[in-house]
């Protein structure tokens, strides 16, 4: 049975794939356009990908690796590969994915009812699962870079949804230009990897990176790299994995990806695209390893991401970006518990927020509409569970705390702190600024967000029975921070907060620093090339001025030479003929005197010249 | 069915399709002539795809498909010669295609002297294929001229209904920089042709036959750089390129089609046979430097196509920027960097071929193709948008379409290459390339089709039939190439 499942994993990652063409093409060639088949393949697709995946991970053990590859490029003895690698890892994140995939598609049904281009909707939602269970299942690097992109792509896809809209579109621009950045890192630190072991490893094969042999590629590039180098490879990844998790200093993408609709925030915030850094990393931990100074930078990283995002969040108006800032922190919390390699807890805290906030983007109003009391429940569960008061939320905190050392705690605490202020804070902002009304008319919203706390609680009990929670600083912080929230509630000081600290209201000037200075460089960059190529390569003044000199003397040597040779023979010509005239008289005594003359003169040359051959053969 | 497999049916058939179209006694019926253009284009790319059937790279046999004619020049050892290997298998299959999908795009655009510009394109497919088969010297040059006189007419004909003197213009800053291009590559050949005659004693100009190792090496690097000379005016390498965007953007689409998806190649393909090839010492010593040339390809046009506000201009410098890329995989010398070369030739010629493509139907539909006056049009042309999308991804190196395994794969030959720190350097250097070039290439998408919808754009159609089939061809190649690209680097071998 179990062989069964691995041999046949891929039709899982086939299934969307398989949807998507069928959605794409059949509207294309205008085959059919029903709605209900469109929603139920898709719905069909991701639930089954679910519940495959979840069978898998309980039937894997710990240490059990599933893989199969085939040549994708072949070049002589240099071989990339593509294929699956299935452990308990990858399948962690690709269950994951499709549950909460499954549940914003069964979200979106209402949602996206008035929605002309539906279709394509569901179509890229597929696409996506495909690029990323492709990707959490990649046995290597280079299929891992491959599926890197097309997640990157599909999600500007997603976010340019209507891009007929200005601003969406611009927007969408801006997420994928800024995580092409971070993308061309990773490929930089890819190639400079399989070139050390192409060059200097044992065994050519080990040039495809394959995750397998992680463990010996690390060393071996530890081994034959300089120091310096070795750590410019880390950086590289590093790098490409920051930008994909929205750290500092890139975090200010994920404000413009709050462009997207509902349903796709939901998704690209829990368990896709953020999720991808988390993800690498975690397969990176074998370089992590081999040097402490990159362990430390990525646990600085996460924790000022997480403190600097936090405060940005705990002071914003609108509710998607204080979210948004609020992924950035939470993805912060990972990167620090994978810097302090408790990969468990990384990904429990994974699961655990992907959970959480998509339910509490599912839950948020509609701008300028009441707050539906139901989704207003559950938001200020997911809100507490976020801060880690309740439910999985408190568990993973805590299972996450009990590991760490003082110094740990007390970080970890300060941010819960944070957390628990920003989200009381903006729930009571949305009530003030949206009203409560109780609605009843949207039943696939309420299933997807009820499954959601569902499975929230399932996964809390779940790790209340395997792991020991007991309570710790953060708890007791989060809770401070709910009160002190209340008191200003009650001062009244909650909404004008963003004016008065206008520099976290602006995620402090990043995204500025960017649009403006970056962007002035790059255009000034762009045009003084382009006149230079103008000015001086395509128009080029002494060439020109070759050019025209050259004509001018090939003139004057026409005219004045050229001209001139003809004319002199003209002028030649008349002479002799004038002189001819004269010579031509009539008389024929004249002649014969010409004639005697030159056959005298001819007779003479003979004989000289008979002479000189005479003379000359003699000596 | 060895019988059937014929080089000099496969290059002269346009050639008499050409003189059979042009003579006075075939109809002048615009609709017959674009038919009977089509038909032939179309069966040579039959008679193409059955020569790659016949093609096993594997058997030594039938690893080569030659053909030795009569002496030509007998006073010069000169051999009316033709080979294909997979290499040249794989660009004449190129070939074949981009001039059918031309012809096909040829409609809605050329709107006068149907007869002369179907001879014309006719009689430049042959000249393009006899550089790709040729397998000797003189030969080559001798199609290497002969494709200026269709070129200079097709770019600078009258074939629009709209005046344009511009395009004469450009059509004879054409024609001066390939001239002088050639006559310096003249030069190289005469050299080379003398001194092998020189040290060997025997009088060829066949590229199986020369033999360059008795040559002075002073005398060996000032032939490599007259080739590189020559060949850098098709490439173009940078000082030398300033004839392409004005011949690109003043020639029509389907022109364009051809200038940046087949002739540039024919530049890459003589430097690959010449320098490459012939003489590896040398190239071995000067591939560095090129490097450095093909790295100031890359950026810098890549940079200069960032500025510009014609859209066709911007595919023009893309176009500069790809061919860089190609240069720096056969500067890489190693077999990783000539398949990558040879595969982005083919993607980057398919890929340019679908953007002119695209601003061809643009510019027929709205007049203008300046950025900033387009835009909002993806809501009148969906059919269109989604192709556009689709080529502008696959020019950016997204994976699964075909230029992302030549451009992963060129950059890592760098990185791989043998010859020292500056290939790895510009191997490094040359990875921003894949954000500049999506800068562009999203700023030619998102300024001319996304943003509101404008009112003078009310009245615009979408693609027809015949542009359908197009975009749709170039697209499923893309496509299959990204997806298995084993198939094209199993030929090239």
């Amino acid at each position: 049975m179990e062989e069964l499942i691995s041999d046949n994993i891929y039709l899982i990652l086939l299934l969307p794939l398989w949807i998507f063409l069928i959605i794409m093409l059949g509207r294309f060639f205008s085959v059919y356009v029903n709605k209900a088949i469109i929603c139920g393949l898709s719905l069909f697709a991701s639930l089954s990908g679910a519940i495959s995946s979840l069978w898998l991970y309980g039937i894997f053990t710990p240490d059990k690796v599933y893989e199969s590859t085939f040549p994708f490029i072949k070049i002589n003895d240099f071989i990339i590969s593509c294929g699956l690698h299935i452990d308990r890892i990858a399948l962690i994140f690709v269950s994951t994915l499709f549950i909460i995939s499954f549940l914003v598609q069964l979200f979106s049904i209402s949602y996206m009812k008035n929605e002309k281009k539906e279709y394509r909707f569901y179509a890229l939602l597929n696409l996506f699962n495909f690029a990323l269970g492709s990707l959490f299942f990649s046995p290597n690097l280079f299929q891992t870079y491959v599926f890197w992109e097309i997640a990157g792509l599909v999600s500007y896809l997603l976010i340019g949804f209507d891009y007929l809209k200005h601003e969406k579109s611009l927007a969408s621009k801006k997420v994928f230009l800024i995580n092409r950045i971070g993308d061309t890192a990773f490929l930089a630190g890819i190639i400079m990897c399989s070139y050390i072991m192409y060059e200097y490893a044992p065994c050519k094969n080990l040039a495809e990176l394959s995750f397998f042999d992680m463990n010996t590629i690390s060393t071996l590039v530890s081994v034959y790299s300089s120091h310096f180098l070795f750590l410019i490879i880390c950086g590289l990844f590093i790098i490409g994995v920051v930008v994909k998790s929205a750290q500092i200093p890139f975090y200010p993408w994920l404000q413009d990806a709050m462009e997207a609709k509902l349903p796709v925030s939901a998704l690209l915030h829990s368990s896709t695209l953020v999720a991808l850094g988390v993800y690498l990393i975690i397969r990176m931990t074998p370089f992590l390893t081999l040097s402490p100074s990159m362990l430390k930078l990525i646990v600085l990283i996460g924790l000022l991401t997480a403190f600097v995002c936090s405060l940005s969040a705990s002071v914003q108006s609108h509710p998607k970006k204080a979210l948004a800032y609020s992924t950035s922190a939470q993805f912060g919390l990972m990167f620090f518990a994978i810097g302090t390699l408790n990969i468990k807890a990384g990904l429990i805290l994974f699961v655990a927020h992907a959970l959480i906030k998509s339910m509490l983007f599912l839950t948020l109003p509609e701008e300028n509409e009441k707050w539906d009391l139901t989704k207003f429940i559950i938001f200020v569960i997911g809100g507490l569970s976020l801060s880690g008061i309740i439910l999985s939320g408190f568990c993973s905190k805590e299972i996450f705390a009990c590991s760490l050392g003082l110094r740990g705690m007390t970080a970890l605490a300060i941010i819960s702190l944070l957390t628990a202020f920003y989200i009381s804070r903006l729930t009571i902002v949305i009530m003030k600024t949206n009203g409560l009304e109780k609605k009843n008319d949207t039943k696939t919203e309420y299933l997807s967000i009820i499954g959601l706390l569902l499975l929230n609680i399932l996964f809390c009990i779940c790790l209340a029975k395997s792991e020991s929670c007991k309570i710790t600083m953060p708890f007791l912080t989060a809770v401070f921070g709910i009160l002190i929230v209340f008191i200003l509630h009650l001062k009244n000081l909650l909404v004008q907060m963003s004016h008065t600290f206008p520099s976290c209201y602006n995620g402090f000037y990043l995204d500025k620093l960017y649009m403006t200075t970056i962007l002035d460089v790059y255009n000034k960059i762009a045009e003084i090339s382009a006149k230079f190529d103008i000015n001086i390569l395509s128009n080029y003044k002494p060439a020109q001025v070759l050019a025209r000199t050259g004509v001018k003397i090939a003139s004057f040597v026409e005219t004045y030479i050229m001209n001139g040779m003809v004319k002199c023979i003209t002028v030649c010509a008349k002479k002799l003929s004038t002189i001819d005239l004269r010579i031509q008289t009539g008389n024929i005594q004249r002649y014969n005197l010409y004639a005697f003359i030159i056959l005298t003169a001819i007779i003479v040359c003979l004989v000289i010249a008979d002479l000189t051959i005479i003379t000359g053969g003699g000596q | 069915m060895d019988i059937l497999v014929s080089i000099p049916f496969l290059i002269f058939l346009p050639m008499l399709a050409s003189l059979l179209v042009m003579s006075p006694l075939f109809t002048n019926n615009e609709i017959s002539i674009r038919r009977f253009t089509k038909s032939v284009c179309g069966f040579h790319l039959l008679y193409s795809v059955f020569l790659l059937a016949m093609f096993n790279p594997s058997n030594p046999l039938t690893s080569n498909i030659s053909f030795f004619g009569t002496d030509w020049i007998q006073a010069l050892g000169v051999q009316f010669a033709f080979k294909i290997d997979g290499i040249s298998l794989v660009l004449v299959l190129l070939t074949s295609f981009i001039f059918f999908m031309s012809a096909i795009s040829s409609k809605m655009n050329i709107r006068k002297n149907h007869k002369f510009y179907y001879s014309m394109l006719l009689l430049l497919m042959s000249a393009v294929l006899g550089i790709f088969t040729s397998n000797d010297m003189f030969v080559f040059f001798m199609f290497w001229e002969l494709e200026l006189i269709p070129a200079y007419f097709l770019i600078g004909g009258d074939f629009s209904l709209e005046e344009n003197s511009e395009n004469k213009k450009s059509a004879m800053k054409f024609v001066l920089f390939t001239f002088f291009g050639s006559m310096v590559m003249l030069l190289g050949i005469l050299m080379l042709h003398y001194y092998n005659y020189y040290t060997t004693q025997t009088l060829t100009a066949s590229f199986d036959n020369l033999f360059v190792n008795g040559i002075p090496m002073g005398i060996q690097i000032f032939i490599s750089v007259c080739f590189l000379i020559g060949f850098g005016v098709k490439l173009p390498i940078i000082p030398l390129h300033s004839w392409l965007p004005d011949a690109h953007t003043n020639a029509p689409s389907p022109i364009s089609m051809i200038l940046a998806g087949v002739m540039l190649k024919t530049g890459a393909y003589g430097i690959l046979k010449f320098n490459y090839q012939i003489m590896p010492d040398v190239f071995r010593i000067i591939a560095p430097i090129l490097a450095i040339f093909a790295l100031i390809n890359i950026i810098y046009t890549a940079f200069v196509a960032y500025a510009q506000t014609d859209i066709k201009r911007i595919v023009a410098y893309s176009s500069i920027s790809n061919m860089g890329l190609i240069l720096l995989g056969l500067c890489a010398y190693n077999s990783i960097g000539l398949n990558a070369s040879v595969f982005h030739m083919i993607a980057h010629g398919l890929v340019t071929a679908g953007l002119f493509m695209i601003c061809g139907i643009v510019y027929i539909r709205c007049k203008t193709r300046d950025i900033n006056s387009l835009g909002g049009i993806a809501s009148k042309m969906p059919r269109l948008f989604g192709f556009t999308t689709l080529i502008v991804i696959a020019s950016v190196g997204i994976p699964l379409f075909a230029p992302f395994i030549s451009e992963v794969l060129t950059i890592i030959s760098a990185m791989f290459s043998e010859l020292g720190m500056i290939l790895k350097i510009a191997s490094v250097l040359s990875l921003p390339l894949l954000i500049i070039s999506s800068c562009y290439m999203l700023k030619f998408l998102h300024n001319s089709f996304m943003g509101e919808s404008q009112t003078r754009f009310e009245k615009i159609n979408d693609i027809t039939v015949h542009e359908f089939v197009v975009l749709g061809s170039i697209t499923a190649l893309l496509l299959i190439f990204g997806i298995i690209p084993n198939v094209l680097l199993g030929i090239i071998g």
